[in-house]
């Protein structure tokens, strides 16, 4: 169920004329475009930890957010009192960017032909509270049987279900709902005086059912204990520059930083991305195709409907090196005259949305990830990364690698700890001379932070070989 | 809002009142509201009303602690949301070291420190205000050739704790922040910076002059960046950056992270962590001080301490929690106050001068600070600094250390106060660091 549709608009007296009325009043001749979002949101969290399930707790969020759009003007205000005068009130200070106006009736009609690509249900009340405490200690005890270095566990899982509703002065109006599953296990190991983590998750937009029960969690906790046993036989990593080898999957959010982040709309609309004013010319090596892609389902990253009521597609971004197009959301194309494709999303109804990204990954190509590694003769192997950064003006991007390898003489050697991978976006993407057939997606732990607002995102890359870039370490 | 923060206060103190006295009970109210204006090229490009409430209801049941939260304030909403916290607690296992806290409680709502400065604009003043200041930044040179604008950020907001134990303490304070981006460009390459000035009082924060013309002359300075080679240097971070340094450093003696063996910190109280000039203290009621607070997130009174004393570390940041986690007494530190970085050698506002050759970092991106290991790694921008002066701007490098040595190697502090943290603290100078470059 919906429930905005069946919870919100009953108890709060909103029928089909009233949210009219409302998006009418932020409506009118001066105004290009004026939406009413409202969202009705659950989320909860459980934490083992200690080998206690000692941390449980639930978070509801309801609100709605009204905003009026005139040329490159927006205004916009959010409330949680669903009181209908008090939404009129809300419109109208959303309309006063605009000083003479004309009232527009706006008519609106439901959409509904989307294809729906997660289940409607949500995950909190799928299985009983005593379960996920289960669960969750089963997790624990496999990890401690396991490996006897182990110092810390921590386990969380965690799930939303997000019912929203979208109408606006296009005259439509949608329902959808959104569940979000995560799972993830951290673990610190101890060996003679060096202590290290490792971590994993995964999750997607379905139910607990997916994962619980299934051997998926085991395989993230053998992940995680993986990746701190690495990290405790490794060595310090030497500055300067080197070739790199990034592995399939989750250091595709480079992409998303390096690239994906300066193909948004609202910044090269602004041209204040280093991509403007790019489309047609090569802006990457052309073994490179990026694809942004909100269709896939039950991934963190789709959406049915984007937050504006679009619904999501599969866009390509680069086509074998040559920038194809950019992610917009209503505004942006409009200001920019192309058509919207579906990246129009916000963290909340208290936030705006903006052009964003859904699924971002590169095709895979025609080497094959040993081929890539044996190529290299002294460089690294960087398999997964902690997080990074992007300045989408000077297309400068910073990476940390939370697990990574030597190559020498085309062979995978120590691990190395410590390494910032730095360079400029369109610069690092001519630089990519080998791409593998293993395209893979992560597993679903992204969130992506734009201008203080977070979404989930999803992220995918084929093992693909870089040639000269700047590695930080703290050996010369 | 429909019904004032003072009444919804009474009403949450009379419910809390009312519980099960078996089990332990705090509800933390909060709200906020305010505006936010942004103008671009002259003109309002975005205007943005808030308003926010939210409770948080915490229900210990024998040692079992569950938290459910909601944004709606209705008796009906609030019954239902005592009720999820005592659900979750109930499926949840015994923690010995539950508990909340019962000591050093506050009392007192309403509390005036001198951090509540409401002001009033017009939206007109405010779009005005906020063209200035990217005025004064687009005329500053004519390199300035675009910008993402100016934007004036208020928040008026009001904070309530409430425990089964008798904690009853509310405060409210105002923020203003005003800010400007701009992107200068020359021989085709594109350099963005900002500026921007954060306060409680308005009258307090920097005119939108001297905002937009520093974001001009900051992006402006960064044009014609040049690579940096490989090597071991003397680097000096800006206040602002000295802020994230010191953050990092108070995460790691956080008592949370230090019961669960996630820092570099532990089991070093006691020890020399900084060279023997830094002195660190937190001060919990400065006049419109950015952390100012009279009591911590669960209602434990704020005390001033020190926290390094000629460079040794006297004592961990403990909530209720790990306090008990690590037998010791709460420092009413869930979150922390203002927190002063001083020298006791002389400060001066010049630390470039006494660098023969070294690098004056300006930005770093990433997030490379190892809370678990120290290790610390990061990319930067910055200026090269020849014979005490600044030479060229140098980018794509790394700076690379460990946090441990890092600490030690802080060999001056500069007077350059930040004023925009609650992290008070100026450039500092750390005499070796590796720099990643070609």
């Amino acid at each position: 169920m919906n429930i905005v549709k069946d919870y919100i608009f009953p108890e709060n007296k909103l029928g089909s004329d009233q949210i009219e009325a409302i998006v009418s009043e932020a409506s009118g001749s001066s105004i290009d475009l004026s939406d009413l979002y409202i969202q009705y949101t659950t989320v909860e969290s459980w934490t083992c930890e200690d080998g206690i399930v000692k941390n449980g707790s639930q978070q509801i969020d309801s609100g709605y957010g009204i905003r009026a759009v005139s040329n490159e003007k927006t205004g916009f205000s959010y409330g949680n009192n669903f009181d209908f005068e008090k939404i009129i009130e809300a419109a109208k200070l959303s309309k006063s960017i605009v000083k003479s106006n004309e009232d527009k009736k706006i008519n609106l009609k439901e959409y509904n032909d989307f294809k729906k690509l997660y289940i409607s249900e949500s995950p909190i009340t799928s299985i009983s509270d005593k379960e996920k405490v289960d669960f969750l200690r089963e997790v624990d005890n496999y990890i401690k049987k396991k490996d006897k270095r182990v110092q810390q566990v921590i386990i969380n899982l965690s799930s939303s279900h997000d019912s929203i509703f979208v109408a606006n002065s296009l005259g439509k109006y949608c329902f959808d709902d959104r569940p979000l599953v995560r799972f993830n296990v951290m673990v610190i190991l101890k060996s003679n005086d060096r202590v290290e983590r490792g971590s994993a998750g995964g999750g997607g937009r379905y139910s607990y059912s997916t994962i619980l029960g299934t051997n998926k969690p085991f395989e993230l906790a053998d992940e995680a204990i993986r990746i701190a046993n690495v990290n405790l036989d490794s060595i310090p990593c030497k500055a300067g520059n080197t070739t790199v080898v990034l592995g399939s999957g989750w250091p595709g959010v480079l992409l998303h930083e390096a690239v994906g982040h300066g193909l948004e709309g609202d910044f090269n609309r602004k041209k204040t991305s280093n991509f403007s004013d790019q489309i047609g010319k090569q802006v990457a090596s052309e073994l490179c195709t990026v694809i942004d892609d909100g269709t896939i389902d039950n991934r963190r990253g789709s959406l049915s409907v984007d937050d504006e009521g679009t619904p999501t597609a599969k866009n390509i971004l680069i086509e074998n090196g040559i920038l194809k197009g950019y992610m917009q959301d209503l505004m942006n194309a409009k200001l920019m005259n192309v058509e919207p494709t579906g990246n129009g999303r916000r963290e909340s109804y208290a936030h705006l949305p903006m052009p964003r990204m859904t699924n971002t990954y590169m095709l895979g190509g025609s080497s094959t990830s040993d081929e890539i590694i044996d190529s290299v003769k002294d460089g690294i192997y960087a398999v997964n990364f902690s997080g990074g950064q992007v300045d989408i003006t000077s297309g400068q991007f910073v990476f940390t690698a939370s697990e990574a390898y030597k190559i020498e003489s085309g062979k995978v050697t120590n691990s190395i700890k410590g390494m910032t991978l730095i360079g400029n976006g369109p610069d690092v993407l001519k630089k990519v001379s080998m791409v593998a057939d293993d395209m893979k997606l992560d597993d679903g732990v992204g969130t992506c932070g734009k201008e203080g607002q977070s979404v989930p995102v999803g992220v995918g890359q084929p093992t693909l070989k870089i040639d000269d870039i700047t590695v930080g370490g703290t050996e010369v | 809002m429909s019904e004032n923060f003072e009444d919804i206060s009474l009403r949450l103190k009379n419910i809390i009142d009312c519980l099960d006295k078996n089990k332990e009970y705090e509800f933390h109210f909060n709200s906020a509201s305010g505006t936010d204006v942004t103008s671009r090229f002259g003109d309002l490009e975005n205007i943005q009303y808030h308003n926010d409430e939210s409770l948080t209801v915490t229900c210990i049941d024998g040692k079992k602690k569950g938290i459910a939260s909601t944004n709606n304030l209705s008796g009906e909403s609030i019954d239902s949301t005592i009720k999820k916290s005592e659900t979750i607690a109930s499926f949840l296992e015994p923690d010995d070291y539950q508990g909340l806290p019962c000591e050093n409680l506050i009392n007192k709502l309403n509390i005036d420190c001198d951090i509540n400065f409401p002001k009033q604009f017009t939206t007109d003043e405010l779009i005005n205000m906020t063209v200035e200041c990217e005025k004064s930044a687009l005329d500053y040179d004519n390199k300035i050739k675009n910008s993402e604008g100016s934007e004036y950020a208020y928040s008026q907001s009001n904070n309530l704790i409430l425990n089964s134990h008798g904690a009853v303490g509310s405060y409210s304070s105002t923020s203003y922040t005003l800010s400007c981006v701009v992107i200068a460009e020359d021989n085709g390459l594109k350099e963005r910076d900002y500026a921007y000035s954060t306060r409680r009082n308005f009258e307090k924060t920097d005119s939108a002059k001297i905002i937009g013309e520093l974001s001009a002359e900051k992006a402006i300075s960064r044009l014609g960046a040049k690579s940096i080679s490989t090597q071991k240097c003397p680097v000096i971070l800006t206040p602002e950056l000295s802020v994230g340094l010191f953050s990092s450093f108070l995460s790691a003696i956080n008592g949370n992270n230090i019961y669960k063996k996630n820092s570099f910190l532990i089991d070093r109280l006691g020890e020399k962590i900084f060279s023997n000039h830094i002195n660190i203290s937190e001060i919990p009621i400065v006049e419109e001080g950015l952390g100012t607070r009279p009591f911590d997130a669960e209602g434990v009174k704020t005390y001033s301490k020190q926290i390094i004393s000629d460079g040794v570390l006297d004592t961990y940041l403990l909530d209720t929690y790990s306090a008990k986690q690590l037998n010791l007494k709460s420092t009413a530190n869930s979150g922390y106050s203002n927190i002063q970085i001083r020298s006791s050698k002389p400060m001066s506002d010049n630390l470039i001068e006494s660098i023969d050759s070294g690098v004056l970092i300006t930005e770093m991106m990433g997030s490379g600070a190892n809370l678990l290991t120290g290790d610390y790694s990061r990319g930067a921008f910055g200026y090269l600094i020849e014979k005490g002066k600044i030479s060229h701007p140098v980018t794509n490098f790394t700076i690379a250390s460990n946090m441990l040595d890092m600490f030690k190697n802080i060999d001056e502090i500069g007077c350059d106060f930040y004023g925009n943290s609650k992290i008070n603290c100026g450039s500092v100078l750390i005499k070796d660091m590796t720099i990643g470059g070609n």
